[in-house]
């Protein structure tokens, strides 16, 4: 957040030619054109054979809230609006979505939404570190690390938590069952835990796939060493039979030798690991399933709604609202490596992302065709992101520089933002999980002290009541007040007789607002 | 009214809520009492006027605890022990409940068909089947919610109190009002109610925000906006409200909370009892932990353990303040566990399992069905999910076969068209 909030706007315009010499280096083929006009080919060609009229492109600001909450995990400072907005470049959108890319904020967007996909929302969980996973995901996709070989390094982790954060993956999980269903959600895109039992009821799973799949992960066995007092765990593939398993076998077990998915057994020594073999199956391009598994993931948070949706239940009897569309992303997808960068950048440049959430009228039933684009809700780490940066409006020459320790703080603050406000896991992008705890801890809690110091900053700074007005909004909806808005957040202001706790009101009634709390 | 295409291109579900905020948009984030639609209800005369659910979260194995069976070794290794009714006999796990058996009828034949959680768990909270005609079904909290629940009483007239919560709480295609509030830790209630600010001030702040609100809503058409309005609506109502301090656990006598046990189970049945009292419709307080594929015995124990306790504690109290015969108390979980042991533990089990009906309008005393001698079929009155439901509805006075609009325009029951109540529950 460092370099979207305050400095962003130096950081923007100033490095634009530097960062995307550097966006180059990193990646051979920046050049997303293809997959972007592959998008709007199939799209179009359907809302037209539909007969649904499309909704307009974004303005400069809806794009730029939309693209940052998107990619970075942060809406934008009022500075950098305002300067985005002034901007004559006739390509500071691609520019921008490739800056994007390059920041920081973009590694932690993507270990958020990937921290919660590998590990698991249990009490067995909590009770482990999950630091080490953190940064390990932190670093991957940072140095954007393909998407076949984070799956691969996760699948054949192995050695002491400190040395190797993706061996969080094993040692959160307890059972067997539990990491082969989340091992077929997460990389093959299909639920598969019915099977545990009997015959899945819609997907046709056979129970022999199931235990088959699950047979890969049973020489996994916990690492522990001991210096001193210090205790230091992990896990390792250990064939040696009186070893302990890490991960609980349930009583419904079926002893099947180690399968993949739909049949295919390979040749493996008792005596060897197992992961090699299942990772190589996985994450492979002639694999049917992670492709199609990575690309919908992807689709789901740009767009709010899977091609195949649920997300993670691709099954026949699922159909994908473009089918076609799905088939060649994945291939491109397998074909430029499994880079995610280069998806998300073709995603981010082509109309469909780039069209306003508003309906035209006769095409606001449409929730599938991509029309127009879906609102989505601010994830927990978005909105408390987000608020972060509304309260940057605080700080001012007196504030002192971040430290260790503060920031220590801050980390804390966000976990436990958003674990109260976290719904359900994977939840639909479109709807409101906050209930109402949520919405008194918005309106009643200590964010009230943060509300009267940036809107007392603001105040300070911008003089007229009508710049503070705008720049509060600015800073919260990334857009000005409208006429109406304006006239009312005024007339609030000026029959006031506490000017100060006007304008806190003002900031307050803005973070309550669904507009703030959605990306649309 | 918005015209819902044949295609579905839209989800039918967010057609509905759309139309839904569409009708009420002048009342959008109101701030005033909310019109919603009160049906002309309840046909059925109500048995019991609330309802508490004690959720045995991951399936109790009905042979450890309503449904022994102590000649059959492979059933388990915990003996029956007699209780105050002649005849009944349950788990010795449970002394202190066996004392209150008078007030509880044994349905030992449930007989459902999802063996995996979360099928499950939609199934046996909303009656229906998970993916079922591509709907999202309301549970049963909701349906108590819309049907029975006082359109503007200050509190949600359904509470879940857990640490689990996923989507078989919600309130499906009945919409953002009739969603459960969620309480965490009954210990803590629900927090941050008493404004940063003065009165005079939190309205003017309320003014601004229905300015932002009516500007967005007309924009975008999202059900989003009639959710976020629908959920501030509820949390000002209980700010405002006197009656919030039913959450407030502290207010309860030192020696009240400890007959209930000093467990969060506990201190949810002690919450789940003021909150009746204070007028609330439906709450479901959760117990976790009964999934036992592994050392079954020792982790049964250690729940019945707290279960015998609070759930005894919470039946007589009850009693004792007159409210029993109007509250209805059920004990379930999603499935029942196998019969039989697969090393240490018990799998998922939907065939044969036992649920546990008590107070308002419940015969107390009996026992209703039979499994075989292994526990592994059902003998004798066989009850399914819809017949389940169907008996919670008719104990509640809720027309179980009153058919609503779904989002798709499809009229649908309350209850799946074959259920049928267990009429020999009712006293």
């Amino acid at each position: 957040m460092r370099c979207i909030c305050r400095a962003g706007i130096a950081l923007l315009f100033v490095a634009f030619a530097a960062s995307t010499c550097a966006v180059s280096a990193a990646d051979p083929n920046p050049d997303a054109a293809s997959i972007t006009r592959l998008i709007d080919d199939v799209i179009q060609k359907r809302l037209d054979a539909e007969k649904i009229p499309t909704s307009p492109t974004t303005t400069d600001a809806e794009f730029l809230r939309r693209v940052s909450l998107d990619v970075a995990g942060v809406i934008p400072s009022p500075d950098w609006v305002t300067a985005f907005l002034d901007s004559k470049e006739p390509d500071k959108r691609a520019k921008y979505i490739d800056e994007l890319l390059a920041s920081p904020e973009y590694a932690r967007r993507m270990t958020d939404i990937w921290k919660a996909l590998l590990i698991p929302n249990s009490a067995a969980s909590a009770r482990q570190k999950h630091e080490p996973m953190v940064q390990w995901l932190e670093k991957a996709f940072a140095s954007n690390k393909r998407l076949d070989a984070l799956a691969r390094e996760v699948l054949t982790a192995e050695g002491l938590q400190d040395e190797n954060g993706a061996v969080t993956f094993y040692l959160t999980h307890e059972t067997l069952d539990e990491i082969t269903d989340r091992v077929a959600r997460v990389f093959l895109g299909v639920q598969i835990q019915c099977a545990q039992c009997h015959k899945h009821p819609f997907g046709d799973w056979t129970q022999a796939e199931y235990w088959g799949m699950a047979a890969f992960f049973t020489k996994v066995k916990s690492v522990y060493v001991k210096t001193g007092n210090v205790q230091r765990y992990g896990a390792k593939e250990d064939s040696a039979p009186k070893s302990k398993p890490l991960l609980m076998v349930p009583a419904s077990l079926k002893a099947v030798p180690p399968t993949f998915l739909r049949g295919d057994r390979p040749k493996l020594s008792t005596d060897a690991p197992n992961l090699p073999a299942l990772a190589d199956w996985i994450a492979s391009p002639k694999n049917p399933y992670f492709a199609r598994a990575g690309v919908n993931r992807v689709w789901h948070h740009f767009f709010g709604r899977a091609l195949v949706s649920p997300v993670d239940d691709m099954t026949e009897a699922n159909e994908a609202s473009h089918p076609e569309l799905l088939a060649s992303l994945a291939r491109e997808f397998s074909a430029n490596g499994f880079d995610l960068k280069h998806l998300i950048r073709g995603i981010c440049n082509s109309k469909a992302y780039q069209r306003t959430s508003k309906p035209t009228g006769s095409n606001a039933t449409d929730k599938m065709l991509l029309s127009h684009m879906a609102v989505k809700v601010m994830t927990p780490f978005q909105l408390n992101d987000s608020l972060e940066a509304v309260f940057a409006l605080a700080k001012n020459d007196k504030t002192p520089p971040s430290t260790d320790a503060s920031r220590k703080t801050k980390a804390g603050e966000r976990s436990r933002f958003a674990t109260f406000f976290m719904g359900e896991a994977d939840p639909d992008p479109t709807e409101l999980q906050a209930g109402i705890p949520q919405a008194l801890y918005m309106m009643n809690s200590g964010h009230h002290y943060s509300i009267a110091k940036a809107a007392n900053e603001t105040v300070i700074r911008k003089k007229t009541p009508e710049r503070v007005v705008e720049t509060l909004f600015l800073a919260t909806l990334t857009r000005l007040p409208t006429d109406k808005e304006a006239k009312a957040m005024l007339a609030h202001i000026a029959k006031a007789t506490d000017k100060r706790s006007a304008y806190q009101d003002v900031l307050w009634a803005l973070v309550n607002s669904t507009e703030f709390l959605s990306n649309h | 009214m918005l015209r819902i295409s044949s295609d579905d291109r839209m989800s039918r579900r967010d057609a509905f809520l759309l139309a839904a905020a569409g009708v009420s948009a002048s009342s959008l984030t109101g701030w005033l009492p909310i019109l919603a639609a009160s049906d002309a209800e309840p046909k059925a005369k109500p048995r019991a006027k609330a309802c508490i659910v004690l959720w045995m979260d991951g399936g109790p194995p009905h042979t450890d605890t309503f449904d022994m069976k102590p000649d059959v070794p492979e059933c388990g290794i915990y003996k029956s022990t007699s209780t105050d009714v002649p005849g009944i006999q349950i788990t010795e796990l449970l002394p202190k409940f066996a004392g209150q058996m008078k007030h509880a009828a044994i349905v030992r034949g449930m007989s459902t068909i999802e063996n995996e959680h979360l099928r499950a768990r939609v199934h046996l909270r909303t009656g229906y089947r998970s993916g079922q005609g591509g709907l999202t079904y309301p549970s049963m909290g909701s349906i108590a919610s819309e049907a029975i629940g006082v359109p503007d009483f200050p509190i949600p007239s359904y509470v879940a109190i857990s640490d689990v919560r996923d989507r078989s709480h919600g309130p499906g295609f009945l919409g953002p009002r009739h969603q459960p509030l969620f309480v965490h830790d009954p210990l803590k209630g629900v927090q941050n109610l008493k404004a940063m600010v003065a009165g005079p001030t939190v309205e003017g702040r309320l003014g601004l925000l229905d300015e932002l609100e009516k500007g967005f809503a007309g924009e975008y058409q999202v059900p989003l906006s009639h959710a976020h309005g629908s959920v501030y609506d509820r949390a000002v109502q209980l700010m405002r409200t006197e009656k919030a301090k039913a959450f407030n656990l502290s207010l309860e006598p030192m020696k009240t909370r400890a007959a209930y046990g000093e467990t969060t189970f506990g201190q949810g049945c002690l919450l789940a009892r003021r909150l009746v009292e204070t007028g609330v419709k439906y709450v479901e307080v959760g117990l976790g932990g009964w999934d036992t594929h592994f050392e079954n015995n020792e982790a049964v124990k250690k729940l019945c353990l707290t279960l015998d306790q609070s759930m005894t504690a919470l039946v007589t109290d009850l009693q004792t303040r007159g409210l029993l015969d109007d509250t209805l108390v059920i004990w379930m979980g999603e499935f029942g566990r196998t019969p039989t042991f697969k090393n240490k533990g018990r799998d998922h089990y939907a065939k044969a399992w036992s649920t546990v009906f008590m107070g308002g309008g419940v015969k107390g005393g009996q026992v209703i069905g039979r499994t075989d001698k292994t526990g592994a079929t059902v003998a004798e009155r066989p009850v399914s999910t819809a017949d389940f439901f169907a008996t919670v509805c008719e104990l509640l006075g809720i027309d179980y076969e009153k058919e609503r609009d779904t989002p798709g325009g499809r009229p649908l029951p309350r209850v799946e068209k074959n259920g049928r109540p267990v009429r020999e529950l009712f006293a």
